[in-house]
């Protein structure tokens, strides 16, 4: 975020950021349910240019055994980019302290919305490859992660979404790229369970006051209500290949 | 440190810490707003170039400075590196185990650099000797040594303040083109002095500064890092529960109440170094 | 509106479904007269006010008393490790296998083999122990021939039917024996491999779609179907 600052005009003169958008504008979102034969569950998310593939094992027997939970199911949840999946140099395959920390925080961004009592002594593992990297991949991931689980059929509150909202020449902006990440002046993931609007996920960098961080929570809300949509259109279509009834049909 | 024990808070303890919490009663007797006593001492290792130790409650934190010259990272040339560190060693808490830094030693290290970074603290573009190829690389590891909760905060003041205290040898280049380094030291370009501040949801209640029992039981956590004029320049949310947007704020302005008396302890440091300086010798 | 569904309608965890004077069945969260969706379903509006979730996807979680079929995958001191297709390894203990106890110098792999396939009961399951088998009652122990089928275990109680009619209406329209493990394993035991084939094939597809409101006159159908597809 710092480094190089403000050497790069994020905003053109007309107020539209480099790509075209306008400061509240998500980047076409597209979600596809079901990709993968063998995970219980999987989901392949585009944001932009970011490509990203979830796989979800579970509920499963807990590996090593002693790690289980004797009141819960065990969430895991690995989050990894290939190492072509980066504009700039090949990234080293082994897990950076970056992929350490992210995985982490997207674990906890699901936790809220399992229903992880139901299924004591197991595990569900998350596994997350970034594909193609192009800024918010964290939160891209969240979303794409909550539409695998429930392909998986496991049980939850709510699904999760994600968007991050930055700071571009002092003004806030939603879903950042990349170029937009490395150059803004702010970067605030958040993420949320959209029906019950509720924040899993929050971190920040940059400088932001109290009044924008409101505003930022604000934004986030409503463009993670889009992307909800987005998440219910690609779970419904994965199944309405095979309709069990007539729609609207009274049995 | 790795593998942190799952530990089980037995039912009928846990649910008297969050009944009490309900009353606005915590388990060391604070009020739910309320921060524990915070001590600060500098200067506590000494082949660090800058340390200090701080005592929150009973948890302990240890933190060096260690400046080296060396080069600067390639997508940088023009800026000196910071990097930051953290371990959570067997020696602070029974529940830690040896090994490798797992999920909560590099979260703890990334939250601290994030808000350094952003106040910021260190100005690494005055930290370069020879441009894009020799500049300071700033290393700051923490340790706590005693665990009764929150280490970021702890940690936080801790790095800040061997970073104020800090000193490192100025430069000066020899007629052959060689950088020496003299006796004679100096600070290190500090412009900001950020202060975590982290405030912990235990069912409906908020309540800052969790001690390790209430960590133990909370459903989650919220991290703001504060800059002197009051901007936000970290937020780190964890743990498996969840905020609604009113909590958020809520803690915000729990965290913007105690930031100016932390930030006045780190004052009281800058203040005593200098004075020690000034000191003839 | 109290209805926030259609039949036939995917929903997914979180969504809304019915509220108030409705009954909703299957997965679901109430919170104060609202039904809430659980897990990913399909939602079928039955008459008077019903709706029932189906999942799309259920893992199979032991019940006292099922039958099921499992693959030995370890032999312990006493005991088999039994894979039952479920996060739970299943134990059997030598205790369980036979009336009195057993001469003490059988080895257990002359008794079940890593790899034999068994039915076998649950005894017992809670989530702090592993589940219990036995084989002591009849009908029960290693399956030496016949055809697997895995089908999904949510469904696969379709191929029982209500008190067997299902069961009993397969066996005799294919001249097969049918073993239906609860895990979403069965078994078809044929004269000749081609009844075998063709009892698969039927078992296979019964369990396919979401939802069939009359397994028998499905079964029906697709007994009539693959009949005139393997003759032809």
């Amino acid at each position: 975020m710092t480094g190089e600052a403000a050497a790069v005009k994020l905003l053109t003169e007309d107020g539209k950021r480099l790509d075209g958008r306008a400061l509240n504008e998500l980047r076409r979102c597209r979600i596809e349910a079901g990709v993968l034969k063998n995970a219980d569950g999987s989901a392949y998310i585009e944001l932009g240019r970011n490509k990203i593939i979830v796989a979800v094992y579970g509920p499963k027997e807990v590996h090593p055994r002693h790690e289980a939970l004797p009141d819960r199911m065990l969430l895991r949840c690995r989050y990894s980019m290939l190492p072509f999946s980066v504009a700039e140099e090949r990234k080293s395959p082994a897990p950076t302290r970056r992929e350490v920390e992210i995985s982490k925080v997207i674990r906890e961004a699901l936790e809220p919305a399992i229903f992880l009592e139901e299924f004591p002594r197991t595990s569900v593992d998350v596994f997350i490859e970034v594909i193609e990297a192009d800024g918010s991949t964290r939160v891209a991931s969240i979303t794409a992660a909550a539409v695998a689980l429930a392909d998986a059929g496991i049980p939850m509150r709510d699904l999760v979404a994600g968007v991050s909202i930055g700071k571009i020449e002092g003004k806030l902006a939603i879903d950042l790229s990349g170029i937009e990440d490395q150059h803004g002046e702010g970067d605030m993931p958040i993420a949320m369970m959209p029906r019950l609007g509720e924040v899993t996920l929050m971190q920040a960098d940059g400088r932001f006051t109290r009044e924008e961080i409101v505003q930022a929570l604000q934004m986030a809300r409503e463009a993670i209500l889009k992307l909800y949509e987005e998440q219910k259109r690609a779970l419904k279509e994965r199944y309405s290949k095979v309709p069990p009834v007539e729609p609207g049909e009274e049995v | 440190m790795s593998e942190r024990i799952y530990t089980v808070v037995p039912a009928p303890r846990r649910e008297a810490i969050r009944s009490m919490i309900k009353r606005g009663e915590r388990v060391d007797g604070r009020k739910p707003e309320e921060y524990r006593e915070v001590k600060i001492e500098v200067g506590v290792a000494g082949n660090a170039d800058g340390s200090a130790r701080v005592t929150l409650g009973h948890t302990k934190v240890i933190a060096g400075v260690k400046a080296s010259l060396g080069q600067p990272f390639p997508d940088a040339p023009n800026a000196g590196v910071q990097v930051v560190h953290a371990e959570l060693i067997p020696l602070a808490s029974p529940i830690f185990e040896p090994g490798p830094p797992d999920e909560n030693d590099v979260e703890l290290a990334r939250i601290i650099d994030r808000g350094l970074r952003s106040a910021p603290a260190l100005k690494l573009e005055e930290l370069v000797v020879v441009p894009g190829k020799q500049v300071w690389r700033v290393f700051i590891d923490m340790y706590p040594i005693d665990h009764d909760g929150n280490f970021i905060d702890a940690s936080g003041l801790a790095a800040m303040g061997a970073l104020l205290s800090a000193r490192i040898p100025k430069l000066s280049t020899a007629p052959d083109g060689t950088i020496v380094k003299s006796e004679e030291k100096t600070p290190l370009p500090i412009a900001d002095v950020p202060v975590f501040v982290t405030i912990a949801k235990i069912g409906d209640a908020l309540v800052m500064d969790p001690c390790y029992e209430e960590e133990l039981v909370m459903d989650a956590r919220i991290t703001f890092a504060l800059t002197k004029e009051n901007h936000v320049c970290a937020v780190q949310k964890g743990g498996r529960g969840s905020f609604t947007l009113d909590e958020i704020q809520l803690a915000l302005d729990m965290a913007l109440s105690v930031a100016p008396r932390l930030r006045a302890i780190l004052d009281t440091v800058q203040q005593k170094v200098n004075a020690s300086a000034a000191k003839p010798t | 509106m109290p209805l926030y569904v259609s039949s036939g309608q995917v929903v997914v965890p979180g969504e809304p479904v019915a509220e108030g004077s409705y009954e909703v069945h299957g997965p679901c969260v109430v919170v104060g007269k609202k039904f809430y969706a659980k897990v990913l379903s399909v939602a079928i509006v039955e008459k008077s006010r019903q709706v029932r979730l189906i999942p799309l996807k259920r893992t199979y979680i032991p019940n006292e008393g099922d039958l099921v079929i499992g693959k030995v995958i370890d032999i312990g001191p006493t005991f088999w490790l039994v894979d039952i297709n479920s996060p739970f390894t299943a134990l059997l203990q030598v205790s369980e296998v036979f009336p009195r106890p057993a001469p003490a110098q059988r080895e257990l792999t002359e008794i079940f083999r890593v790899g034999d396939l068994i039915a076998a009961k649950v005894l017992s399951f809670d989530f702090a122990h592993d589940p219990l088998l036995t084989v002591k009652e009849s009908k029960l122990g290693r399956i030496t021939k016949g055809l697997l089928v895995e089908v999904a275990p949510a469904r696969v109680s379709r191929v029982i039917g209500r008190k067997g009619q299902v069961a009993n209406y397969l066996s005799e329209a294919l001249g097969v024996e049918l073993i239906v493990g609860r895990n979403g394993r069965v078994v078809v035991i044929g004269k000749k491999p081609d009844d075998e084939t063709l009892a698969a094939y039927v078992v296979t597809r019964l369990c396919e779609k979401l939802y069939v409101e009359d397994p028998f006159e499905e079964a029906k159908k697709l007994v009539e179907a693959a009949k005139r597809r393997w003759s032809s």
